[in-house]
């Protein structure tokens, strides 16, 4: 017990400041967003609110929008966090290659897109992928490479729409990927792989056996942050599709945004983000456990 | 200005004459109003325009006041509002100061939300006027009945734009723009079609349009999305009704035999090539389909939008399009939609006299009549809209008759909800999904959960 | 060496291949931003066949307060990611070093906060502001900033930190250094290619930023440059050729930041020389 505080008294200077602006601006809101879960809540006047128990938390069980939205934010996961990890992967590997020149050069462009504004790039995408003639994917799809006969109506079919989705986001998150293994890659010892060599292991087999195992650390935190960015990607959609057509694209983050701001459900809306933690705690739980105890060992 | 002096005398005059024109046209809501006699409305015109003494006297007694405003108008109506409304405010009020702040359109709602929720609302805001009652039942804004002068407003304004302010029997807020949306038909495709005037009649609409379809790759009608905003003046035209005229249940209207039949013929126009792409999100666009551009000739005759499209485009589309009348449908008339912005304030607002000291300089004639020649805002205030100087505005006029027949849209505070439901019966039953009536009879049962 | 050079050039070709790609969409935008008359998507033909102008380039940087908007942005920028580095480098450096009773359930429920959706979190945040009397002001803004930050930003870095042998603190500790001597002269240099990337993404997200900034900041003339981007989009039209103008010029001083601060994270010598096991 007093060990404890000593321990504490030690590290405190160090977590103190980061630790309370956690608790003000992060813990505290997410406390409170349990706690208005459970009430029909009015945003303007909380004293007039309700308390509903588990109410909200049923409500979202049975809305027919929930099941697309979720269904929707797994696929999107689903496609994107491997989508980009493995186009990421092969960027950084490649530039990292001793052979690659105008190694900056690369590196910036491929970088382009994750410093770009996402409002940007929305609109930028929504148009590439409009339909008719007009948008330059159809057009070049087409007229120009003549791969299908008729232009795609991207934007108003479910489907398609995701599938525009999916592209703003990886193209988009391509570059953080590149960037982390980069920074990775510079760490690990060219000793190591001139052993390899000398050990008669070329190209692909040596960075399947030496780089990626030595990646591994790297690999869990850049999968765990590609999740936890999957189920928070909102802005993508909410400009592209705003949800539609007729609710089909909605992730879970467009749509309990719209219920706690545009049909004022606060208390809804909160459940549903509460509901969406849980599950991405419970999926990357496997991974947690071992992130931050692995360390490289040369 | 010598427009200015004679101002009073003139609108007198002119609303005089138009009290007496509506009289003659009979059967729309929004003429209710003027069926007040002529002289308490020309004392309102009197003190709406108070003259320069007045005013000082008034500006006198006035305790220096700075009120926070919010607004998000485009580009060209911030300018005239910094340029031209709020010196002439500062002139006669010199102890109150208009701190005017533009918000961007997008997330809008939840900066309103947000800053009220944390107490740090402004103290006037102008907002879409489908907001006002949800806003007032979250318990955002002030009641604005008892402010002095209320009644006169109220009589002022045309009934339309004033009833988007009432929620549970009290107002709270006032009109201060208003918009309808007309049909703007492209000259030459028009006369492609082989017509020289507008159609008249929805009939001779459809009939045009089939004409040009067989000319080729041509629409002749363009609704802009199948929301409830777009779908409206076309649905309520053709005789569709989204609840009764009290608001209180959908069902037995939406999902009534006139409105099954209106959104089936609005399908088979679909279904036949005639309506453009934009019905169900496509390509191009309204405006680009209705101009053509560079390299993609126009290819839709007719669009259906608001007066902006003339007050931005300028003179690009002066002699190349044509404002019209919206054609009449089944009952000899037609029925746009109603759009609009009312002036609110907000509960915790910290200047609310001086707010509302504001709110009633921006609906005085001379604002209005400014406002609407220079930026197309129709004017809520049915003298203003009857001002001389908006004929030098050559598309207003028929915006201004449109407003006759216009519906606005249901007042709820669950409005944003039942816009929703209304979208996803429409969208459905184009693509398809469901027949009219089953998209129809779903919507309805909604729709009837939220005017509870 | 006839096949190192075929390498090398087929190296060089799959990387330009996926610039293409990469940079189509920038191309796009660059042609949009250089037409006028926009109030859509400019057709194919139109890119290709209009007259290009810079008009909209000096109209965008002339309107919606944009270049005061850009120089706001740089501030806030760059004293967040500064407060933010410091942040994130000490909390990791306190979860890297010491042990104290429920480390681990603390390093957790940092975690699960990383998890639950912040897009709702902006009211209660507002109301903290409000009662510390920091709405509308920068440090508030930019408390919140580095206060939301400092969760990514600690489990960024933590990793990083482990990875550095204790045995590289002996010698500190023997002259007699305590742990402040050994965070500042072994951890933060050993860790800089980490520190640089993690200041980029600092940097770059609070650039971004919109809904915060707009709901904490209601001075016109103190707003940021997203706000300035969200003006161009007009109530009823949008302008498309200044929005992307404005929008290539935001990109400016991140492009550049990325060149200052790539320079740390490609130094080789780094994991060379001294961190080895």
């Amino acid at each position: 017990m007093v060990k404890g505080l000593k321990q504490y008294w030690q590290v405190a200077p160090y977590l103190t400041l980061g630790f309370l602006l956690t608790c003000v601006f992060v813990l505290y809101p997410l406390a409170k967003g349990i706690y208005i879960s459970f009430f029909d809540y009015k945003v303007i006047q909380p004293s007039l609110s309700e308390f509903v128990g588990f109410a909200n938390y049923r409500q979202a069980l049975t809305d027919p929008t929930v099941y697309t939205a979720l269904w929707n934010t797994l696929l999107f996961a689903a496609v994107t966090v491997p989508g980009q990890w493995l186009l990421g992967v092969i960027a950084a590997t490649l530039i990292n290659i001793q052979l690659v020149r105008f190694k900056v050069f690369f590196r910036l462009i491929y970088y382009l897109p994750v410093i770009s504004s996402w409002v940007v790039v929305s609109y930028l995408f929504k148009f590439l992928f409009a339909d008719g003639h007009s948008g330059i994917i159809n057009y070049l799809l087409t007229d120009i490479l003549h791969i299908v006969p008729e232009p795609i109506a991207w934007l108003q079919n479910r489907w398609s729409a995701n599938v525009v989705i999916w592209a703003v986001s990886v193209w988009k998150g391509i570059g953080w990927v590149m960037v982390m293994y980069l920074a990775a890659l510079q760490s690990i010892p060219k000793s190591l792989y001139e052993a390899a060599q000398i050990d008669g292991a070329k190209g692909v087999s040596s960075f399947l056996n030496i780089t990626l195992p030595l990646m591994r650390p790297m690999t869990v935190y850049v999968v765990i942050n590609l999740i936890i960015g999957a189920f928070q990607a909102f802005i993508q959609v909410l400009l592209i599709t705003r949800g539609g057509p007729l609710d089909s694209t909605h992730l879970m983050n467009t749509y309990l945004f719209k219920q706690a701001f545009e049909y004022f459900n606060f208390g809804y809306g909160t459940a549903l983000s509460v509901m969406l933690g849980l599950l991405i705690f419970i999926f990357t739980y496997g991974q947690q456990r071992t992130f931050g105890r692995e360390r490289l060992e040369y | 200005m010598s427009v200015k002096k004679t101002w009073p005398l003139l609108a007198a005059t002119l609303f005089t004459a138009s009290v007496v024109l509506s009289g003659c046209g009979g059967n729309n809501g929004n003429s209710n109003g003027t069926e007040a006699s002529g002289s308490p409305s020309v004392e309102a015109s009197k003190e709406a325009n108070p003259s320069p003494s007045a005013s000082e006297s008034a500006a006198a007694e006035e305790k220096p006041a700075t009120i926070e405003f919010w607004h998000a108008y485009g580009e060209g109506e911030e300018k005239v509002l910094l340029e031209e409304v709020l010196p002439k405010f500062k002139e006669l009020h010199p102890n109150i100061t208009v701190n005017a702040t533009r918000m961007p359109t997008e997330n809008l709602d939840q900066q309103v939300l947000t800053a009220v929720a944390g107490g740090a609302a402004p103290d006037l805001m102008r907002m879409d006027n489908t907001w006002v009652s949800r806003m007032a039942k979250e318990g955002a804004l002030q009641t604005v009945d008892s402010f002095p002068g209320f009644d006169e407003i109220k009589e002022r304004s045309f009934d339309g734009p004033l009833s988007t302010n009432l929620y549970n029997g009290k107002y709270y807020g006032v009109p201060l723009d208003t918009n309808t949306k007309i049909a703007i038909y492209n000259k030459e495709l028009l006369a492609e079609a082989g017509a020289t005037e507008p159609p008249q009649t929805i009939d001779e609409l459809v009939t045009l349009a089939r004409n040009l379809k067989a000319k080729g790759k041509y629409y002749g009608i363009t609704i802009g999305g199948p929301d409830a905003w777009n779908m409206p003046p076309f649905f309520w035209t053709l005789g569709g009704s989204i609840t009764d005229d009290n608001y209180t249940t959908a069902s037995g209207y939406l999902n009534g035999e006139a409105s099954v039949k209106a959104l089936e013929t609005i399908i088979s126009w679909n279904d036949e090539g005639l309506l453009a792409p934009p019905i169900l999100g496509g390509q191009p666009g309204t405006w680009e389909g209705l101009r053509g551009e560079e390299g993609s000739p126009a290819s839709y005759m007719m669009i259906n939008d608001g007066p902006w499209f003339f007050s931005i485009l300028g003179d690009a589309v002066k002699d190349t399009m044509i404002p019209a009348k919206m054609p009449n449908g089944p009952d000899g008339s037609s029925h746009s939609v109603i759009g609009g912005q009312d002036l609110v304030i907000f509960n915790g607002a910290k200047q609310p006299e001086a707010a509302w000291t504001f709110s009633q300089f921006l609906l005085s004639d001379e604002i209005q009549v400014l406002m609407a020649v220079k930026t197309g805002a129709i004017p809520v205030i049915k003298t203003a809209a009857n001002a001389e100087e908006l004929k030098s505005v050559y598309y207003l006029d028929e915006f201004v008759a449109e407003m006759d027949t216009a519906y606005a849209r249901t007042p709820s505070a669950n409005w944003n909800q039942i816009s929703d439901v209304f979208g996803k019966a429409f969208e459905s039953a184009l693509r398809k999904e469901a027949t009219a009536q089953e998209a129809l009879d779903k919507a309805a049962k909604e729709i009837d959960a939220l005017l509870q | 060496m006839r096949r190192q050079r075929g390498l090398t050039l087929a190296l060089h070709m799959a990387l330009l291949l996926g610039m293409l790609l990469v940079i189509g969409p920038f191309v796009y935008m660059v042609l949009t931003s250089l037409t006028t008359d926009n109030f859509s998507l400019p057709s194919p033909y139109k890119l290709m066949h209009s007259s290009k102008t810079i008009q909209n380039y000096i109209d965008a940087w002339n309107k919606n307060h944009f270049s005061r908007y850009f120089v706001n942005s740089i501030g806030i920028s760059a004293v967040t990611m500064v407060l933010s580095l410091f942040l994130a480098t000490l909390t990791a450096y306190g979860f890297a070093r010491f042990s104290f009773p429920a480390k681990e359930p603390l390093f957790k429920l940092f975690l699960f906060s990383m998890f639950v959706p912040a897009l709702l979190n902006i009211i209660p945040q507002f109301t903290i502001l409000k009662t510390l009397h920091l709405v509308d002001t920068y440090p508030g803004l930019i408390l919140l900033y580095a206060g939301t930050g400092v969760v990514g930003g600690t489990f960024f870095l933590r990793g990083f930190f482990e990875r550095i042998p204790t045995e590289l603190e002996e010698s500190i500790v023997i002259d007699g250094g305590g742990k402040w001597t050994l965070y500042r002269s072994i951890y933060i240099p050993l860790s800089l290619p980490a520190i640089g990337t993690l200041g980029i993404f600092s940097f770059s997200g609070t650039w971004d930023e919109f809904i915060v900034a707009l709901t904490l900041i209601k001075t016109e003339s103190h707003r940021t440059l997203p706000i300035a981007l969200q003006l161009f989009q007009g109530q009823y039209a949008t302008y498309y050729g200044l929005f992307f103008a404005a929008s290539m010029m935001a990109l400016l001083p991140i492009i550049l930041i990325f060149l200052i601060f790539q320079k740390q994270f490609v130094n080789p010598n780094m994991s060379e020389g001294s961190v080895k096991g």
